[in-house]
């Protein structure tokens, strides 16, 4: 009897920690157009390389996630409403949302705060801010509000912030580079236009600069203050993905870029209208022996409960993925081996982002990939156009590659950039929204439910933007304590949902939920049940 | 000497008059009556490989290339087992300076003769020798192929596996580079050249590094005195961030040994950065900097210590360092 005891808990203890199943259903959702982005087997330009990332926000205040999936030129950008049940219906033309071209990058934020999230997407050309008109229909304003730009930009990475506190939110874009179809040198003409002998579209090295930008928000209408802030200082590098939140712990929001073969960019809000960039200094910009990596995607993570949000950003093939510990003050270190990530050095990674799929309440990571080049598929060699996505299982701060394990949904080859997460059924598990190259997306799901508990906290911003983009969430059960903020962009060019999603573990109930709004208002809430979404409102 | 052994098999009759008549013609170099008498015998006995080659020759020397290459094809494919053909095309190959075309046939011949180490060990070289040149040139994505046939062949060859070690190095193919360099450790553990190369890349291949690592502790045992060993166990150990007092002990064995490796100190100052022993760290990389100073790395994270110690200026002078060689290798390779 003892023995039959003995085998029943050991089957148990296996059961409560299988691995995930992942499983692509984003044709039974409904979401099956294809993606376009320039060639599918060569690509002439680097402009066909770096689009296009995805959205889930629930832009008509139903309490479900809907998805946004950014496209290249042969088809708009779609937004497909989410029906429940694991449906969604395509209200792309309804939305108002007809534009084509070369659209990069999405981010969310209800910059007019009435109570609507309002839709920003970069473009190589102008760029598209969404006035969402009370959840039925989007309206273009960028060139009402001052956002027309004056030159073809290359606009890539975008958040919405409020870097002054002021209630009302802000808008920060990354540009990659200068690029015209006139102008930029074929594939091999120049020793930047090749990999590893194979003649590829050139760039970014070998293509001029560009700077970065933002605009502050007067009530109404954006300014540009790049140059009064100190935003457009940095002239040395390929922006891409773009990460907001308040590294240095004080109480302002700062911003960090992913730059492609280049330093990548922290600028430290001042606290007065400005920013310095100090990433150099605080061991953000470069890996540890002192390169300049190939960023991408960013993303942040509290991954060893240390109260801090520390950077993970994606890079190019024959690098490392990166892991910057925050150590403190917003000083980083590389931790990438001693967080178990040196593992993967064959992937080009794009779209990344934490998510806790096991409700363990240690936030796992998830990375997508895919070459920049489709003729690297011409060399045989172990690196591929079209890769399996990877994740990483958190094991209380060291991260285990289970990849292979986790599901046709992780394992199945795809040229992926954007990546976007929220439970869009508000069952617990997290779903994935991926944007692939010349492909329909793909929607990730678990197939079974993990056994942990969960809360899921929607915050709303009475004095502070309505979106809470900015707030900071620190929630306690039992002896987990764990910390994450609202934010807007992040990942690669990409969305993830505001709700702020907690697994809780073995525990039934959160002891305590301490929110800091942007300015610096506190708020605790005690007592929460587990497994059900939570909405705070600001006090 | 190619002709010796084909007079001893000249057939009967007509075809063995032609053939002999040719073969004569061929050895006084009286080139037109050889071409003559060996293409009426390749009329009269088209499936015979020795004719084939004795025309192949003919044609060489006639400067006919094509016609004499066309021979030697059908010499190879009629006498492909014929130990006399693959000898003699070996030669021909040779002369004509197709030397991967004759280390594929001296391999052939090999099989065919087993207890024959000459013969291996000849096929060995010419593959080498087809390699070589490319290999220093570096032209790698010639060379892979020419080293992968080589070692299906020949699997055992050490020097053919760490060639392709190389090659597949010089094309970032880490993982292929890594399963030759420890093909090679198996077959001659004595070697260092493959554990120095391995050393060089192993943030590229860190799936096998559990591998790797229990060889370079093989080969620090074998080699007591040499720092090499201390120094590459240590580095795959810091390559995985595990056990990182073991790695500070083997690397001051390694400067213990050799005091004048910036890469030991470089590494040595890596661990104790990471043991957050900041101070000795410096020391290190002050110390791998003096030795090597045109190091980027090395200025980086010297820059990085001396942060840490509360040390601005001297952190500002290692970044300015830094930067300026950082700019400098990309001009470079401009």
């Amino acid at each position: 009897m003892k023995r039959w005891c003995a085998i029943l808990c050991a089957s148990q203890c296996i059961a409560q920690n299988p691995l995930p199943q992942f499983r692509d259903m984003a044709r039974e959702a409904g979401i099956t157009q294809v993606v376009p982005n320039g060639g599918t087997t060569s690509k002439q330009f680097i402009l066909e390389t770096t689009g296009s990332g995805v959205a889930l926000i629930d832009y008509d205040n139903d309490g479900k996630p809907d998805a946004f999936v950014a496209s290249g030129p042969g088809s708009p950008s779609r937004m497909y409403h989410n029906e429940g049940r694991g449906k969604f219906r395509e209200t792309t033309a309804e939305l108002g949302l007809t534009r084509q071209g070369w659209a990069q990058g999405v981010c969310a934020g209800d910059y007019d705060n009435d109570g609507y999230t309002d839709l920003f997407v970069t473009y190589w050309g102008q760029n598209s801010l969404y006035r969402n008109v009370g959840g039925k229909h989007f309206e273009d304003v960028a060139g009402n509000l001052g956002l027309t730009q004056a030159r073809t930009r290359y606009n890539t990475g975008c958040a919405f912030l409020d870097y002054d506190n002021d209630g009302k939110l802000d808008l920060f874009v990354a540009n990659y580079l200068k690029f015209d179809f006139d102008s930029t040198p074929q594939p091999g003409a120049n020793p930047y236009c090749f990999y590893r002998g194979i003649a590829v579209n050139c760039g970014p090295r070998g293509l001029p600069f560009d700077r970065n930008l933002l605009y502050h928000n007067q009530g109404g209408t954006f300014r540009d203050v790049s140059d009064a802030s100190g935003i457009s200082k940095p002239n040395g590098n390929y922006a891409l993905g773009v990460l907001t939140a308040d590294f240095d712990g004080d109480g302002l929001t700062d911003i960090y870029v992913a730059c492609d073969q280049t330093p990548s960019i922290l600028y430290i809000n001042q606290g007065d209208g400005t920013f310095s960039e100090e990433a150099l200094l605080r061991g953000a910009a470069l890996d540890e022996s002192g390169k300049a990596l190939s960023g991408m995607g960013v993303a942040a993570a509290d991954y060893l409960h240390e109260g801090r949000p520390s950077i993970f950003r994606t890079n190019f093939s024959d690098e490392l993925e990166t892991m910057y510990r925050n150590r403190g003050k917003g000083e980083f270190e590389d931790a990438s081996i001693e967080a178990g990530l040196g593992q993967n050095t064959r992937f080009v990674g794009w779209g990344c982002g934490f998510l806790d799929f096991d409700n363990d309440g240690w936030p796992d990571l998830l990375l997508v990939n895919g070459h920049a080049f489709p003729e690297v598929d011409k060399l045989n060699i172990d690196v591929h156009y079209r890769e399996r996505a990877i994740l990483y299982r958190n094991n209380k701060g060291h991260f285990v590659d289970i990849s292979e394990k986790a599901g046709p949904g992780i394992t199945t080859r795809h040229s992926s950039r954007g990546l976007a997460i929220a439970d869009i059924d508000d069952d617990g598990t997290e779903e994935i929204l991926v944007n692939n190259q010349g492909e329909p997306p793909s929607l990730l799901r678990q197939t079974a439910k993990p056994s942990g508990h969960w809360i899921t906290l929607k915050l709303t911003g009475v004095k502070a933007n309505r979106s809470a983009i900015g707030a900071r969430v620190r929630v306690t059960a039992g002896t987990l304590v764990q910390t994450a903020e609202v934010r807007s962009g992040g990942g690669y060019l990409s969305q993830s949902d505001f709700r702020l999603h907690f697994g809780l573990g073995s525990s039934t109930a959160v002891d305590r939920v301490e929110i800091t709004w942007p300015g610096g208002a506190k708020q605790v809430v005690r007592g929460l049940e587990a497994d059900r979404v939570t909405p705070i409102r600001e006090q | 000497m190619i002709l010796a052994p084909l007079f001893l098999f000249a057939a009967a009759a007509t075809f063995e008059d032609s053939f002999r008549a040719g073969l004569i013609a061929l050895q006084r170099n009286d080139l037109k009556t050889a071409q003559t008498e060996l293409a009426a015998a390749s009329k009269l006995a088209p499936g015979n490989g020795r004719v084939w080659i004795a025309l192949a020759q003919t044609y060489r020397k006639l400067n006919e290339f094509a016609l004499a290459n066309e021979a030697a094809a059908k010499a190879e494919q009629l006498g492909a087992k014929d130990t006399v053909v693959l000898t003699s095309l070996v030669i021909f190959y040779n002369e004509a300076g197709q030397t991967f075309r004759a280390a594929e046939v001296q391999a052939r011949y090999a099989r065919l003769v087993p207890n024959d180490t000459a013969a291996r060990e000849r096929a060995e070289t010419l593959y080498f020798e087809a390699a070589q040149p490319l290999l220093q040139q570096g032209k790698f994505s010639e060379t892979i192929p020419i080293l992968t046939s080589a070692s299906k062949a020949i699997p055992a060859s050490a020097q053919l596996q760490l060639a392709l070690g190389v090659a597949c190095y010089g094309l970032r193919r880490f993982d292929d580079a890594a399963a030759a360099f420890l093909k090679t450790i198996a077959l001659a553990p004595e070697i260092p050249q493959p554990y120095l190369f391995l050393g060089k890349f192993l943030d590229q291949v860190p799936a096998r590094l559990p591998e790797i690592t229990k060889h370079f502790l093989a080969f620090q045992k074998a080699n007591p005195d040499a720092f090499a060993g201390y120094y590459l166990h240590a580095k795959a150990l810091n390559a995985q961030s595990v056990e990182p007092e073991t790695a500070m002990i083997l690397l001051r064995k390694a400067a213990a040994i050799n005091d004048q490796d910036a890469a030991v100190h470089f590494e040595l100052g890596s661990v104790l950065d990471r043991l957050r022993q900041f101070a000795e760290a410096a020391s290190e990389f002050e110390r791998a900097s003096s030795l090597d100073p045109n190091d980027a790395a090395t200025h980086y994270r010297l820059s990085r210590v001396y942060d840490r110690l509360g040390k601005p200026e001297a952190a500002l002078a290692e970044r300015t360092k830094h930067a300026a060689l950082e700019q400098a290798a990309r001009a470079a390779k401009n």
